[in-house]
């Protein structure tokens, strides 16, 4: 039961720090002029109007002038009772604009997960089972490729020679096709395959340099021993310990990406996903979708964080509970 | 300070043994701080005396009675916070990196004959040389380019564009082609400036980035792991929940929060980006702080009366700093990607005339004007590629442990 | 490449392994054979470094290749090992040839229940539950204790010596007709090593397999073998049965060896010199730098033959030629001054002898 105990504890310590983030996004909101009011006053002495009155009236609009702690109580319920305002940008509630550009985030974090996750671990055995031979010399040479060249960079560059020169992809994203369809897969096929060659590098090297050590382990000479044939011994033997190291980064490396790169991905692509919302929240001045969507990446954060703990404890039986 | 006949493989600092309890500043420290004095007090003299829209050279010049001897070496700069603490960083790694590997050539011969096995490692030591080099002279040496629309759009030297794209043509027509010139050897951008000249500029960008981040996440990420493995207890205990916290911190979207309520500078990235990085350091440098206070010479060390501070001095840093290096080295790329996105996004600094940016802004123009685009994006590309091979390389080259286990 | 009942159960002829490093081609085991027959107990003596483990794990050619090339001729029940497909080796891995490795091997992700089961269903078509029942019997026949509670622990929940008994267990899998054992006691303490040697013993009798024991301790030689084949180098230097290469060992370098033992008469205290470089081995006897009875022509050749001292008891050593005088090699052996039908006569050498011993045991002070 400690193992439950464990799991529970760590769920916990993620409330902890979801309700820590949140209350930094408070201070720091608190300490900084809204860009509403002082739009109201600037529309006030533009209109001849008295500029402090338009700040007062949009100040009590928005519920300014209550005391600090109130503010605080009020705003940690909103986000916990999910009330995160009204996105004047969209024209919606900020959860439902949210739950639209999450929509079409899926559409490419999905394939790419997937991709990665099934790609790097494979190829990374594999090159080291191949170790220093050039397919082994080509598989790192990627890797290192891979996570060197900037994202949104390689995008516009692939985005000029295969949308623009060849013609094979469209140019502007199109949200009006199905789900399921040739067409949408044409045009997420670029975005994907930018970020799983960002992130499949350093989830390649790792298995690669971990399964290097577990090929030549001890229990692989067991295992030959037994009768084990080799593709059997690699494919439990080696891939299995390697998991666990795997574990600890593949999350990091994942979120990592999620939140930074995936951004510019949006926007170089036209995707109208959480990056871009971001973004076009940001440049719109929409105080309400700006913090929301940050909000969402900080919930995202700490889930996949969560997610790491529980899955290094499926994989790894030599953990102890009481470590933490 | 000579290298003396290397008897030893790691030098000795015998003044330091001498006395093993006080507070002692090793002799580099002591450099270091001097050293610290002149930069400390012009940072000063700006602050207090020079007026904002005076440029802080120039005023010195005029204060010091040698306008004339400085007017004529070009020293009219005007130096800004970030400028100052580059320098100050960049003493710190004088003091700290290249004085004692200049101290102990025996050690640096050895660990050199090993990275210099590494051929790509190599390959990107002599390119960040050149970013180095061109991030420290280059503005001294070249103008920040100017705007001049009726250049704009020049092809770099060797290649040839429509003469209908460029509105007025520097270098050589012929057959209604345009030809680049060596003025621009990496042609202009859609405001005519020259991308050469602004990707050495952006050379200086990325450098102060790349040190003043690491020293940052360095001294954090240091105290905060030896300070909660030497406590114990409860003060480790919070130290690394706040840890946790800072690793599962989402920082892009957070600067993207800050930079909305509070406007962008570089300053204020290089802050946020290194107060929120140096979790992974703080946890690394404690579990080894802990394996290392549990070796054998420690409690030896500890018998012959050393006191905890002047073990983790000389016994903890030193055996984890190879590993701190690697990781530092390994931490640069991310803090010159985070940089070159925001600049890209047009929420970055947009005085600051980095490679994101210049990317930025010639991705309208890709079409007809490829270079804009492509000249940073590979200087930005080489540069991360160029970290990752050298902490690659140290990796190997620093780690005895990781050398064993090669060997096996 | 069906087998022969009445062909002796494993054949080593001429077994050699060498491996590509930097410095060159290092050859640990060079040209060597012994038998081994079904229901006995064959030791391979030797120090560490002399080639035992890698020669013990050629026989199933475990070692990978490159970089290990393996030459010479395995004959198992008559079959050539080594002329059989990578496929039909397995079929013998694990089924009809077992090892048990120094410190127990286990994947630590695995549960010992899992690694048990996939050995059984490797070379049989059981299902899962009967595998299952199988391997908990193996468990509690090795003296696992609640054997089937444990059976899904994973392998840092044991100790050393349990450990090495689910070794013992999942060896045990494929009622193999032979069992390699390399070191399987070295890093245990002496109550668990003596347990395990008697566990070793009783499962011999009842199953009636062949145990190749590889070990560089004496003491479980004397305890369980029935034949001694002594290695030093990559190559034998002396084999015989275990009662003759105790009461008259034959060889200088098995003298040396079990003067090694504290307990015995002339306990030295160890053989000075070290083990001639793997990559460069010197002409002649392995041994001759470090013999106190070298004489010239040890320098020269390769590894003198194998010359027979009494019935079944060979050595590698020029002194049991013709035109030598055995005597010297025998001399000072305690109560074995009767190692052959030859008199002593040449009193020159003894003094040399004991002159080596002194400056042997100065060596050891040192």
């Amino acid at each position: 039961m400690r193992y439950y105990r464990y799991i529970g504890t760590r769920v916990l310590w993620a409330f902890v720090v979801a309700f820590i983030i949140v209350t930094i996004t408070f201070v720091l909101l608190s300490m900084s002029p809204d860009p509403s009011i002082q739009q109201a006053a600037t529309q006030a002495a533009l209109e001849g109007g008295d500029p402090q009155e338009a700040t007062d009236r949009q100040e009590k609009l928005r519920g300014l002038d209550e005391p600090l702690h109130v503010r605080y109580i009020d705003y940690m319920t909103g986000i916990a009772t999910l009330e995160w305002g009204w996105s004047e940008y969209r024209n919606q509630p900020v959860t439902k604009a949210l739950w639209g550009s999450l929509y079409y985030t899926a559409q490419y974090s999905i394939p790419w997960t997937i991709l990665t996750l099934l790609f790097g671990p494979l190829i990374g055995v594999y090159s080291a089972a191949r170790m220093y031979s050039w397919k082994d010399h080509v598989v790192t040479g990627i890797a290192f490729l891979g996570f060197s060249i900037p994202n949104f960079f390689f995008a516009i560059v692939l985005l000029l020679v295969f949308g623009v020169w060849l013609d094979w992809v469209p140019v502007a994203y199109r949200t009006d096709v199905p789900v399921v369809s040739l067409e949408n897969a044409i045009q997420l096929a670029l975005p994907v395959f930018v970020l799983v060659t960002g992130s499949i590098g350093g989830i390649l090297r790792v298995a690669r340099n971990e399964s290097a050590e577990f090929q030549n382990a001890d229990f692989m000479k067991t295992a030959k021993a037994k009768g084990v044939s080799p593709l059997r011994a690699y494919a439990y033997h080696v891939m299995r310990p390697t998991l666990v190291p795997l574990s600890t980064t593949v999350v990091g490396q994942l979120l990592a990406m999620f939140l930074g790169a995936s951004l510019l991905v949006e926007v170089v692509f036209g995707i109208p996903g959480l990056g871009r919302t971001t973004f076009d929240a940001l440049v719109a001045q929409d105080t309400n979708l700006v913090l929301g969507s940050v909000l969402l990446f900080t919930v995202i954060g700490v889930i996949g964080n969560l997610i790491e703990d529980i899955v290094f404890t499926i994989v790894d039986p030599r953990i102890s509970y009481d470590d933490r | 300070m000579p290298p003396e006949k290397p008897e030893r493989f790691d030098q000795v600092d015998w003044t330091e043994y001498a006395n093993p309890t006080g507070w002692q500043r090793s002799t580099n420290t002591r450099y270091f701080l001097y050293s610290t004095v002149p930069v400390l007090a012009l940072g000063l003299y700006d602050w207090l005396v020079v007026g904002p829209r005076e440029a802080t050279f120039v005023r010195l010049g005029a204060d010091l009675g040698l306008s004339g001897p400085f007017q004529m070496i070009g020293l009219t700069h005007d130096p800004a916070g970030i400028d100052y603490l580059f320098v100050g960083t960049l003493l710190l790694f004088v003091w700290y990196l290249l004085v004692p590997l200049y101290q102990n050539p025996r050690m640096t011969r050895y660990y050199w004959t090993r990275f210099k096995r590494n051929r790509p490692a190599l390959g990107g030591l002599g390119w960040l040389f050149l970013v180095f080099a061109g991030g420290l002279i280059g503005p001294f040496v070249l103008n920040t380019p100017s705007q001049d629309i009726l250049t704009a759009h020049q092809p770099p030297a060797f290649t040839s564009v429509d003469e209908a794209t460029v509105p007025l043509c520097v270098g050589e027509v012929e057959n209604g082609r345009c030809y680049g010139t060596w003025e621009h050897p990496l042609g202009t951008d859609n405001t005519g400036r020259d991308v050469f000249s602004s990707i050495i500029h952006g050379m200086t960008i990325s450098m102060q980035i790349a040190f003043i981040t690491t020293s940052v996440v360095a001294v954090i990420g240091v105290s905060v792991g030896t300070v909660a493995a030497v406590s114990g207890g409860w003060v480790d205990e919070g130290l690394m929940r706040v840890v946790d916290i800072v690793l599962s911190f989402p920082t892009l979207p957070f600067y993207l929060l800050i930079l909305y309520s509070f406007g962008a500078s570089l300053s204020m990235f290089i802050l946020v980006f290194a107060l929120f990085a140096w979790g992974g350091t703080a946890r690394y440098v404690r579990s080894k702080a802990l394996s290392v206070s549990e070796a054998e010479y420690i409690n030896e060390s500890r018998l012959s009366g050393a006191s905890t501070s002047y073990i983790i001095r000389r016994h903890v840093i030193p055996n984890t700093a190879s590993s701190i290096i690697t990781q530092l080295t390994l931490l640069i790329p991310v803090f010159l990607l985070a940089e070159a996105q925001i600049a890209f996004l047009g929420l970055g600094d947009s005085d600051v005339p980095s490679w994101g940016q210049l990317i930025a802004a010639g991705r309208t123009d890709l079409a007809f004007a490829p270079w804009i685009v492509l000249a940073p994006g590979i200087a930005l590309f080489l540069t991360i590629l160029a970290f990752t091979f050298v902490g690659d390389a140290l990796l190997d080259a620093l780690d005895p442990e990781a050398k064993t286990e090669a060997d096996r | 490449m069906t087998d022969d009942p009445n062909a002796p159960l494993l054949e080593v002829e001429d077994l050699s392994t060498s491996f590509r490093t930097d410095s060159g081609r290092l050859v640990a085991v060079d040209g060597i054979d012994f038998t081994v027959e079904a229901g006995e107990t064959v030791c391979l003596v030797g120090e560490s470094g002399s080639g035992k483990t890698v020669a013990s794990e050629s026989i199933t050619r475990l070692p990978n290749s490159p970089p290990a090339r393996i030459d010479g001729s395995v004959r198992f029940r008559g079959v050539d090992l080594f002329e059989c497909s990578d496929t039909d080796l397995r079929q013998y891995r694990g089924n009809r040839i077992a090892h048990i490795f120094q410190n127990s091997q286990l994947n630590h992700c695995y549960s010992v229940g899992w690694q048990i089961v996939e050995a059984i269903r490797i070379h049989e078509d059981v299902s899962k539950t009967a595998a299952r029942a199988r391997g908990i019997d193996l468990l509690e026949r090795v003296g696992i204790p609640n054997a089937s509670s444990r059976f899904d622990d994973y392998p840092h929940e044991f100790s050393g010596g349990q450990k090495q008994r689910i070794m013992i267990a999942m060896a045990l899998a494929g009622n193999p007709d032979l069992l390699i054992a390399d070191e399987p006691t070295t890093a245990l303490d002496l109550t668990v090593q003596a347990q395990l040697v008697r566990l070793l013993a009783e499962i011999q009798s009842e199953f009636g397999m062949g145990i190749l024991l590889v070990t560089h301790d004496l003491g479980v030689v004397a305890e369980i073998a029935d034949r001694v084949v002594v290695m030093y180098a990559g190559k034998i230097m002396e084999r015989g049965d275990v009662f003759d290469i105790f009461e008259r060992p034959a060889h200088p370098y098995t003298q040396a060896l079990l003067d090694c033992l504290p307990e015995r008469a002339n306990a030295s205290g160890g053989i000075p010199g070290s083990l001639p470089d793997p990559t460069a081995r010197p002409e002649g006897c392995r041994f001759a730098d470090r013999c106190p009875h070298t004489l010239e022509a040890c320098r020269t050749g390769g590894q003198p033959p194998e010359l027979e001292v009494e019935s079944g008891h060979h050595a590698s050593c020029i002194y049991y030629g013709q035109g030598y005088d055995v005597s010297v090699v025998c001399d000072g052996q305690g109560e074995s001054d009767d190692c052959d039908g030859q008199d002593e006569s040449d009193n020159r050498d003894s003094t040399d002898v004991s002159k080596d011993r002194e400056r042997v045991s100065e060596a050891n002070k040192r």
